[in-house]
């Protein structure tokens, strides 16, 4: 499959949509369906897309294993840290209206930083399974 | 005379029809092929109709999850996996009848519990007149976020989306321990 020029040229091609239309969907979640774990799932079907055509190999170069798994580490992280802040200004465990006065604004800061959280996770977490899956031979 | 609204009923639910016709054949195929490529073949064809089924039940937010897991990743993962443990599925069918039975009665008591389901939509059944009934009225108010599956998920259940994210997490990573990687392969020749 690596040597296929059309399938080269039109995932070379289509891969920055994907992977842009997997943050849309993360941000766009509060308006249309979508979030964190949907974005995530379509930003690593991108990556695992190109391993499938150039070979696991030239993906790894750009995202190690080691690297993806810090990043599934921090998207994990950073939902902990959003529950830990919003107790440590005064309110309950993932409690968002504690973060400002308006309980909007907070609300919205609260599930971002979540969202944002689940989408690393998930997006990290499925690419390495696949990498992992691809070197075995 | 028929009108163009009941034409058009008509057409949706003969479609609808079609799609839990495919859903089911589908989901045969997949059990009794005994090609584990063509198993999977039929198995993300499954999940591309289940993906338009949930659609067709006003459930966007599943059916993108459905399309993007179910038909391209998971597919994805079983045919790695099958790359490595081969196409054909080895071992011999033993025991059917003992199967089909133990199948067929677990399937007559799903069915029977159907009589006493509300039927589908009904506003007054218990899922839509609980706590959904609150999430729906207030959640915009509450939260400024017009997605209200988005504020659900996010904000007033904020708990289970991050144990999901952990298991997800955590599946990483034993997949990481459970198989061997490329140095100690290495190592070892």
């Amino acid at each position: 499959m690596q040597s296929n020029i059309l399938l080269r040229t039109i995932v070379a091609t289509l891969l920055p949509f994907i992977f842009m239309f997997g943050w849309y969907v993360l941000f766009h979640g509060k308006v249309s369906p979508g979030g964190g774990f949907q974005g995530g799932a379509i930003c690593a079907t991108a990556l695992i897309l190109h391993a499938l055509i150039f070979g696991p190999k030239k993906t790894e170069q750009v995202f190690s294993q080691y690297a993806l798994r810090v990043i599934a580490c921090i998207g994990a992280m950073i939902y902990v840290a959003t529950g830990l802040v919003s107790v440590a200004m005064g309110g309950k465990y993932l409690e968002y209206n504690a973060f400002f006065q308006d309980s909007h604004l907070a609300q919205f800061v609260g599930v971002m930083a979540v969202e944002i959280g689940v989408q690393l996770t998930v997006f990290a977490g499925l690419t390495l399974i696949f990498l992992k899956l691809a070197e075995q031979d | 005379m028929l009108s163009l609204e009941s034409f058009g009923n008509i057409v949706e639910e003969l479609s609808l029809c079609a799609l839990w016709l495919i859903v089911i054949c589908v989901a045969a195929g997949t059990i009794f092929s005994r090609h584990l490529l063509k198993s999977l073949a039929y198995l993300a064809i499954f999940s591309l109709v289940s993906a338009c089924l949930y659609l067709s039940m006003q459930a966007p937010d599943v059916a993108i999850t459905e399309a993007a897991i179910g038909a391209a990743i998971s597919t994805i993962f079983f045919l790695a996996a099958i790359r490595s443990v081969g196409e054909k599925e080895e071992t011999p069918r033993k025991h059917i009848f003992v199967a089909l039975l133990i199948v067929g009665g677990f399937t007559l008591t799903m069915l029977s519990t159907i009589v006493d389901m509300p039927a589908y939509g009904d506003k007054n059944s218990p899922a839509n007149t609980g706590s959904s009934k609150s999430y729906v009225e207030e959640s915009y108010q509450q939260t400024a976020i017009p997605n209200v599956v988005t504020s659900v998920l996010a904000s007033y259940r904020g708990f289970d989306t991050l144990g999901e994210t952990l298991v997800i997490l955590a599946a990483a990573f034993s997949v990481l321990l459970i198989l061997p990687s490329r140095k100690e392969e290495s190592d070892a020749v």
